[in-house]
């Protein structure tokens, strides 16, 4: 079927899929900035101790996220809602609270949704400290 | 080897009915302007898994790119049944899963469910038209067995681990006596040079 004359280019097919999604950027701000806010609120919510349900809920959420800060031109901010995934799996599946850790995440949310333009540079000593939390749950992952 | 984006190479997906299924209102989204980027014109849009069930059992899909339905896992249920109750051609469509982020706890479902490839979100439209080319040049052969129906799950021929016993269908491993003489070595050689044949 893909053989079929006619068709397009890898090239043309490629960049009009492209232009397509840049027609989704604003919607996206809007959805990534509320998934945000909802994990602050999550965030709030939690004790000192291991609630199973809440972090599930969290999990929930930041999955949802994932894909968004992508399209809007944030890789760093989506390497952190993986690493956050990741994380929230972890303590899932150990029972064991981490809230110093999960606050971490929250934290380089923000501050990588909040980078100004050119300000890369900040964002890899930020992702290596995440890396560093997961490592302490012996999480591997492609970040 | 990578699909580069500036390829010329031509492809045509105008004529392919495509099922997508992502519950998540943007994912389907994404997931629209990336297929008709690459020139899908017929498309079955499906938020949940029953409105998926409900398009197989209707049409004939030429490819189904579901998301995993994270954190449950239900696009791999889903996929699942495709391949046990779909229904004959449907069984055997290519299959590709998106999904966001993938637990611990579903990862032998979502090694287990019947795709062709899983592709971890973020979707780029030059990884997904990549996978769908790799489709399209499928060679592994279909497996329907009780505990699995799908695609072979082996991308190399690395054999068995230790173990494990062979399947039906592979080559025995004890090689028997030669049964014509051997080749001399001019043969070989000319099996390597060309020449011309009379027809």
């Amino acid at each position: 079927m893909l053989r079929k004359p006619g068709g397009t280019t890898v090239a043309e097919a490629v960049q009009r899929a492209e232009t397509n999604l840049e027609g989704l950027q604003e919607a996206g701000w809007v959805q990534l900035d509320d998934g945000l806010a909802a994990m602050d609120k999550i965030f709030a919510r939690y004790g000192d101790r291991f609630d199973g349900d809440l972090i599930a809920e969290h999990y929930g959420v930041a999955v949802r996220l994932i894909g968004l800060p992508s399209l809007c031109g944030l890789d760093a901010l989506e390497n952190a809602a993986h690493s956050l995934c990741d994380l929230l799996d972890r303590l899932s599946t150990t029972g064991r609270w981490d809230r110093d850790g999960v606050q971490v995440h929250i934290q380089a949310l923000r501050l990588l949704r909040n980078l100004p333009p050119g300000a890369d540079g900040v964002a890899e000593p930020v992702l290596d400290g995440l890396r560093k939390v997961r490592e302490r749950h012996a999480i591997q992952s492609s970040n | 080897m990578a699909l580069e984006a500036t390829s010329k190479g031509r492809f045509n997906l105008e004529k392919a009915t495509i099922l997508m299924l992502d519950g998540n209102g943007m994912g389907m989204d994404i997931l629209v302007q990336i297929v008709t980027g690459l020139g899908a014109k017929s498309l079955h849009r499906c938020q949940t898994v029953d409105e998926a069930k409900d398009v197989v059992k209707r049409n004939t899909i030429d490819l189904i790119i579901a998301d995993a339905l994270s954190p449950a896992g239900e696009g791999y249920e889903f996929v699942s049944w495709l391949r046990t109750d779909g229904g004959e051609p449907n069984a055997f469509a290519p299959v590709v899963v998106t999904a966001a982020h993938t637990p611990v706890s579903m990862v032998q479902k979502a090694r287990d469910c019947g795709a062709h490839y899983i592709v971890k979100k973020p979707l780029t439209p030059v990884v997904m038209l990549e996978r769908i080319l790799w489709i399209a040049r499928e060679s592994r052969p279909f497996i329907e067995c009780d505990a699995y129906v799908g695609p072979d799950r082996r991308h190399k021929n690395e054999g068995p681990p230790n173990g494990v016993p062979r399947r039906r269908d592979d080559l025995p491993p004890e090689v028997g006596d030669a049964q014509e003489p051997n080749l001399s070595q001019d043969q070989v050689d000319g099996l390597f040079s060309t020449r011309k044949v009379a027809l």
